[in-house]
Parts: structure tokens; C-alpha cells; sequence
């Protein structure tokens, strides 16, 4: 079921939220590498960003002002990397929230993303990517295409908090 | 009879003595009428006379020997790399990803097999996104193609083409296979 | 523990699968005579655009006198073998009649209703040749040859992540041997989908030169044979007729759902999943 968020939620906070999620906040997306990485251009790929996500789910990311290492670490541990030198790599793409909500369809200008601050109790950083508009998979695909831009820049986790 | 096996250095079953050897031992008449008793006996059990075991019936040989296919040939590489990714369990990304469906993992292998016929084409990439599709990406000179599927015996697929070109589909059964002009991309 | 293909000791030894072989077959009593073996021999020009390959097989029969003579030698024409090769000169599919049977092998295995196909399709070529003779279907059967690579050092290889501790089908002292070199022979009947199935399950694990490395093999031959006795009902006949055809494929479907439900009580899960079983 697609989810029901609009334009207006990107103004409401949670119970656990420290704010709404501002424009030129840098944002967080978790990679797994090296599943989601082209290992002959080193680049993230499509898989990175799951279909469900953008419709139903939302994309899982991190407010960098408030996210804590620990907990992104624990999440770290749990993925089941096949190196375990892997999991020094660069894994956490980073991005500013601005450059996602100016994606825009370029016939008619709506916007296609949704930043909406989605603060849990265990983790008060959380925020979600959504697709604003629903749509079938093929046109989900086009919109993660150009997501997907916004995810080469990727660092490893102590030179995001040390 | 224990005694004599002792005297003989055997056990039960295993010392073969001939009916001339029987008598160079010294051994009297009660062991011997008790060996032929248990040679007769075990005859009826041994090879020569033997008990016909049904659930054992000879079948036809095997001629494969050693015989071992190239596995980096393109279908079985990429067929492969699919069941690959059956063994990623719940949670293999640490954030809640699903386990990949059998019935996706069969709609992926029904599509590249149905692809690779008659055909040789560039290998995608292929890959598990953590809602359980199982992705195609091809990542060329002049074109780069996303196919996926979910297990609904239907794939969906975004791809452009340095032209500008762009090629898009929400849903296409499984059977009906890729347009012509994808596959003259993806061809090699 | 999470598992993936870097973690499991073991790999199917075609990559995508571990079938080797597999191989229809049926037996027929009384043998053929003469007649019907030379019938047979037509096979080679009927089915020479699949098989390209064809030499006859002999049967060679003599007595040893007391003096170590030879007598009463006879030289007969046994059947016939047709082969399709590959470009490296392997063998990716073989025909063979000999005196009492009919066997269809694969070793180039793709999906079950294409090699199934393909068998029903040799077999049903060999039926016009059959009619009037004397021999009948005695029994189906179906054999497959798993095999399973060790992955890695032939040392490090742990059964346990290729078969079921708790399976039927392998003596517990397997998963002991302390050099992981053993062998299990078994046969059973069981009752399957309205049949009585002979099972024979040879499993051995044992080195082999793969590709000029020594490396550790598990190997699974299983047989499932049908017996003309225990069918209640008509047998398949030597006819190609539709009828005929349709029964023979419920029959070798039968067999192969059996070997199906042998190999997911004997893998582990994960390698069940491996092969996509």
C-alpha cells in the first residue's frame, strides 16, 4: 500500500523529533557494500534505493546533526558483509536534503521526493525519502535513477564523527 | 569351538581352512562336522549362493565420470549468481531487509534463460535490493538498463540511452520477454 | 549465523547446479532378440541431426576349457550408442539400447521440462521399432548424479553445511570420518503419489581431479525405479502413441518429484536454496 504523505508532512515533527528536516540539512543514507556498489566503477547502484521504499516504506536515512556512531555502528554490525575489512569502507553516502527536494518532474515542475522527519524513540535522527507522487515501478525506477546521483559521495564512518 | 579359534589365532567367520588343511591341525571329529555344519550354512549365505536382495537390482551405469561444466559459461554464471542470493537470510542488510521469494528467484532465472537462447549479450549486473527484488543492471557505453522482479511472474524496467533515448515499463509478463530494440542494446 | 555462498564448505559443481547426469531408462523383459536389436540400430539415421555420433556396441560371449582354451565364441551386435558432443569434445547427451534396456542420458542439464522433453522424444523414437516383439516394459527408472565441490582447502570442508545431520538417507559416521572421505549405500521402497518407488542412494565423498586440482567431491547417485508389478492398471507399453506418451511423462515426472523430495531430506536448507531445488 503506498504511503499517504503529502507536501504538508514535511512541517510536522514527531514525538521524539528534535525538528523538522531544514533544506540544508546533510543527510545520511546507509549503503550495504559491497552488494549495492559497481565494483568495476566503484559507484553505487540502483539496488541501493529499494522500490517499496520510495513508494511504501521510505527510504531510511540519517540527520547527520543529530545522528548518533553507535547506533549507525550497530547497524553496521548486523549487515552481513561477506569482507569484514569491508566494513571499514566508505558505506554512508552523504547528501544535502535541498538537493533532493529540488528534483522536480521537468514538464510540470511538482516536485518528485518527499523529506519527511520520521524520529523513533531509539533514534531520534531518523528521516525517510519518499516518492510524493504514486506510480508504477517503471517510473519509480526513473526517479531512483536520479536519486541515485546523490549517493556517490560516500564516506566511511569515523571520518563522518571523529 | 571358541577354543579352537583361540588355538588358531581367529575369530569366528574369518580364518579360511580347506577340508585338507582341517586335518593337518589335529582338530577331532566334533569341530569338523561342526565346520562343515557352519560351511554349509555359510554357503547359503555367501556370494556363490547368494540371497537375492530386490531393493538392490543393478540400474543402468553412469557415463558422466569426471565430466565437470564450465561454470563461467554465461548461463550458468548468471544462473549462479541468482541462487546466490536465495541464501541471504532476514535482515542480511542490518536495517530490515526481506529475504529473497523463490518465486522471484524463478521469474529471474525464467527471464535470463528465455534471454540467453539463441543469444549472446552482455552480462548484467546482478543484485538484491532489501525489499526482495532481484535486479538486472546493465551498465554500458551507450546505455544503462534497470530491469527487476518481484516474484509476480512480471518485471518492470527503466533504461536511457546516450541519445536521450529512454525506455520504460511498469509492468511486462514474464513470458512476453524484452522488446527488440532493449535487446539490440544489451546484445553483444 | 548468517550464511552465504563464501561461508558454506560446499558448491553445487556446475555453479548454478549439481546435476552431472541424469538418465531415464527402461528395462524390458524378456531381452530383445536379434531382430529387434537390429530394428534398433535404425535409430542412428533417424535421430542423427540430435545425435551426430553413433558406433555399435558388442556383445562378446566364449567358454575357458580346463586347458584355458576358448569355446564357443560368439560375436554379436549388443545395440547401439548415439551421442551429441560439445565443442570440447564432451558429451552432452547419449542414446544407448543394449539387451534389455533403453537409457536416455544428460549431462548438460538445463530445466526439467526441457531435458524431460527432450527424453520422452528419444524414447518415443525407439517405440515403432519395439512393436512385435516379444519384450515388455519390466520398469521406468530415473537416475541423477549430484556432485558438491568442496570450496577452498579440501580440509576445511564441514558436511554439515551440504547434508542434514538428521537426514535418513547418511550414516551418522559420515559427518566423523576423520580424513572426510566415506561412502553410504542404500535402497528402499516407498510409497509416493499412488506408486511403490524403488530408491537406491549411493552417496561418497572422495577426491577427484577437477580442472587439475585435487579437490574433495560429494557425490549423490540416486536411483528411482517403477516396476510394472506394482502399477495397478495398465504399464507404459512401447507405443508413441498420445496415450502412451502422456503416461510415460507422468511416470518420469512421478520419478523426478521423488528425486526432489529425497535430495530436500537429504541437503541442508541453504543448499537446497543454492540449487533452487
Amino acid at each position: 500500500m503506498a504511503h499517504q504523505y503529502t507536501l504538508d508532512c514535511e512541517k510536522i515533527t514527531h514525538e521524539f523529533s528534535p525538528g523538522v528536516v531544514e533544506d540544508e540539512e546533510p543527510l545520511l543514507r546507509l549503503l550495504y557494500v559491497p552488494e549495492h556498489v559497481d565494483v568495476k566503477t566503484n559507484r553505487v547502484i540502483e539496488t541501493a534505493i529499494p522500490l517499496v521504499d520510495l513508494k511504501s516504506r521510505g527510504l531510511s536515512l540519517d540527520r547527520l546533526a543529530f545522528a548518533k556512531k553507535g547506533i549507525i555502528q550497530e547497524r553496521m554490525k548486523q549487515q552481513m558483509i561477506r569482507d569484514p575489512d569491508k566494513r571499514k569502507e566508505a558505506s554512508l553516502a552523504k547528501f544535502c536534503c535541498s538537493d533532493i527536494r529540488s528534483i522536480v518532474d521537468t514538464d510540470s515542475g511538482v516536485r518528485k521526493n518527499l523529506v519527511i522527519d520520521d524520529a523513533m524513540e531509539i533514534n531520534i535522527a531518523h528521516a525517510s525519502i519518499f516518492s510524493h507522487k504514486e506510480m508504477g515501478n517503471g517510473a519509480l525506477r526513473k526517479q531512483r535513477a536520479v536519486l541515485l546521483e546523490y549517493l556517490q559521495d560516500r564516506y566511511c564512518l569515523d571520518a563522518l564523527f571523529n | 569351538m571358541i577354543d579352537y579359534y583361540a588355538q588358531t589365532d581367529t575369530c569366528m567367520g574369518i580364518k579360511a581352512i580347506s577340508y585338507d588343511e582341517i586335518n593337518t591341525h589335529d582338530f577331532d571329529g566334533d569341530f569338523i562336522a561342526k565346520t562343515v555344519i557352519s560351511t554349509v550354512f555359510a554357503g547359503i549365505l555367501c556370494a556363490s549362493n547368494p540371497i537375492s536382495i530386490e531393493s538392490k537390482q543393478e540400474t543402468v551405469e553412469s557415463v558422466s565420470g569426471d565430466r565437470v561444466l564450465d561454470i563461467n559459461r554465461q548461463d550458468l554464471a548468471l544462473l549462479a549468481k541468482i541462487r546466490e542470493k536465495a541464501l541471504y537470510p532476514d535482515n542480511w542488510d542490518g536495517n530490515g531487509a526481506i529475504a529473497v521469494d523463490k518465486k522471484t528467484i524463478n521469474d529471474a532465472e525464467s527471464f535470463i534463460r528465455d534471454l540467453l537462447r539463441d543469444r549472446i549479450i552482455y552480462s548484467p549486473i546482478i543484485s538484491l535490493a532489501a525489499d526482495g527484488e532481484i535486479n538486472f543492471l546493465w551498465v554500458l557505453e551507450d546505455f544503462r538498463f534497470d530491469l527487476g522482479f518481484y516474484g509476480d511472474q512480471t518485471f518492470s524496467y527503466y533504461g536511457k540511452a546516450s541519445s536521450g533515448q529512454e525506455f520504460i515499463s511498469d509492468e511486462m509478463d514474464i513470458s512476453e520477454g524484452l522488446p527488440e530494440a532493449i535487446v539490440n542494446f544489451i546484445r553483444k | 549465523m548468517n550464511q552465504n555462498e563464501e561461508t558454506l564448505s560446499f558448491s553445487p559443481i556446475n555453479g548454478a547446479h549439481a546435476i552431472a547426469e541424469v538418465t531415464v531408462f527402461l528395462r524390458f523383459e524378456p531381452q530383445f532378440n536379434a531382430l529387434t536389436i537390429s530394428k534398433l540400430l535404425s535409430l542412428e539415421e533417424e535421430l542423427k541431426d540430435f545425435f551426430p555420433t553413433a558406433n555399435e556396441t558388442r556383445a562378446v560371449q566364449f567358454k575357458i576349457t580346463g586347458t584355458g582354451e576358448k569355446q564357443d565364441v560368439s560375436d554379436n551386435v549388443a545395440g547401439i550408442e548415439l551421442k551429441s558432443m560439445n565443442q570440447e569434445g564432451g558429451i552432452d547427451w547419449m542414446m544407448r539400447t543394449a539387451e534389455n534396456s533403453i537409457s536416455v542420458h544428460c549431462l548438460n542439464y538445463s530445466t526439467w521440462e526441457e531435458v524431460s522433453e527432450q527424453m520422452l522424444k528419444c524414447l518415443n523414437a525407439t517405440f515403432k521399432h519395439l512393436d512385435g516383439s516379444e519384450s515388455f516394459v519390466s520398469n521406468i527408472g530415473l537416475m541423477y548424479v549430484d556432485r558438491f565441490i568442496c570450496n577452498g582447502d579440501n580440509d576445511e570442508a564441514n558436511l554439515k553445511d551440504l547434508l542434514k545431520q538428521e537426514t535418513d538417507w547418511v550414516f551418522k559416521g559420515a559427518f566423523k570420518s576423520v580424513n572426510n572421505l566415506w561412502h553410504s549405500h542404500i535402497g528402499w521402497y516407498e510409497d509416493f503419489s499412488d506408486y511403490k518407488l524403488l530408491n537406491q542412494l549411493k552417496i561418497s565423498s572422495s577426491y577427484a581431479n577437477i580442472k587439475g586440482e585435487k579437490k574433495l567431491v560429494v557425490t549423490a547417485d540416486h536411483n528411482v525405479m517403477l516396476f510394472r508389478e506394482d502399477v495397478k492398471g495398465s504399464f507404459v507399453t512401447y507405443s508413441d502413441d498420445s496415450d502412451n506418451s502422456i503416461k510415460l511423462k507422468g511416470n518420469i515426472d512421478t520419478l523426478h518429484a521423488m528425486n526432489k523430495k529425497v535430495l530436500k531430506e537429504l541437503l541442508t536448507s541453504q543448499m537446497v536454496k543454492r540449487i533452487n531445488l
